[in-house]
């Protein structure tokens, strides 16, 4: 457990009073850091997308989306790599990047503060006001690219 | 001029910091932009850090300047994809237009929660990661895998 994630709970508890059950807690038990993981979803055109908030006792918090859940083909990667690079180079707010464990595309979004300025209302507000509408319009055109366009 | 550059003259200053060169932008968000170099084994690499009013700061460290090619552009890429997957707050892309590899570093906050202490961190981080990558970015840009 770690203090910006205390502030967190918070933030869950007052949300789930308005009958929302958007976040699920995962504490990583003996890690060092007092990592805890916030499981959640973000819905993009029918897409359901896996939302991890990660919260430590390191000043690196992050908000990481999984863009596909299917492991994309290794001729996919290769051609939606330039445009990862594009997104990464055009967009200041997300990372884009496949993960060579599991060949899924992630956007990771880097959100560095201390325990003190730790605001958790930011990270929400970050995901629904600028991750969704930015994922709404570019998440198609990466699913055709590495063909898995409903 | 903006909230966040006061602030980070004044963290410099206190901390006797003076690498580096500053330039205001007459701009409507008052862009200041502060420019210094790492120095590498494979070339001095410019640094950047970018303040304005917005609820973004941008650390840019030009890592290589007009160093991609057709040639090596796909090690180039295989190596941005590792470091982006492995490293939580770098970014590394590659500027078509100028041929060149970039490295950001953006810290969001609003301009009253600006901490340059954070920002100078944050910093010191890229600094302390290019002696440990030097040898991976020299092999990606000496690659020729077409």
């Amino acid at each position: 457990m770690n203090s910006k994630a205390e502030k967190f709970d918070v933030l869950v508890a007052d949300i789930e009073q308005t009958g929302n059950k958007w976040f699920t807690k995962e504490v990583i038990e003996g890690d060092e850091y007092g990592t805890v993981v916030y499981h959640g979803r973000l819905e993009i055109h029918g897409n359901s997308l896996p939302v991890f908030i990660v919260l430590d006792n390191s000043v690196f918090s992050y908000i990481r989306v999984a863009i596909t859940t299917t492991s994309i083909t290794a001729a996919a990667i290769k051609k939606v790599l330039p445009k990862l690079n594009e997104l990464n180079q055009q967009y200041k707010v997300t990372k884009y990047y496949v993960n060579d464990e599991d060949s899924n595309i992630y956007a990771d979004i880097s959100v560095p503060t201390t325990d003190d300025t730790f605001e958790p209302a930011v990270l929400v507000n970050l995901m629904l006001e600028v991750i969704k509408p930015h994922l709404d319009e570019v998440h198609p055109d990466l699913l055709k690219i590495v063909g898995q366009a409903k | 001029m903006n909230p966040k550059a006061l602030a980070f003259d004044k963290f410099m200053k206190a901390e006797e910091i003076t690498a580096f060169e500053r330039k205001d932008f007459e701009d409507e968000d008052g862009t200041v932009v502060y420019r210094s170099y790492i120095k590498s084994p494979l070339w001095d690499m410019p640094l950047f850090v970018i303040l304005d009013n917005s609820i973004y700061s941008v650390i840019r460290l030009v890592l290589g300047p007009e160093k991609v090619t057709a040639q090596n552009m796909a090690a180039i890429n295989a190596l941005i994809n590792r470091e982006n997957a492995t490293y939580k707050n770098y970014k590394f892309y590659i500027d078509e237009q100028d041929s060149t590899l970039y490295l950001d570093c953006v810290y969001m906050c609003a301009n009253d929660e600006f901490i340059p202490e954070l920002m100078y961190a944050l910093m010191t981080s890229i600094v302390d990661y290019i002696p440990q990558s030097v040898g991976d970015l020299k092999n990606a840009f000496e690659s020729n895998i077409q």
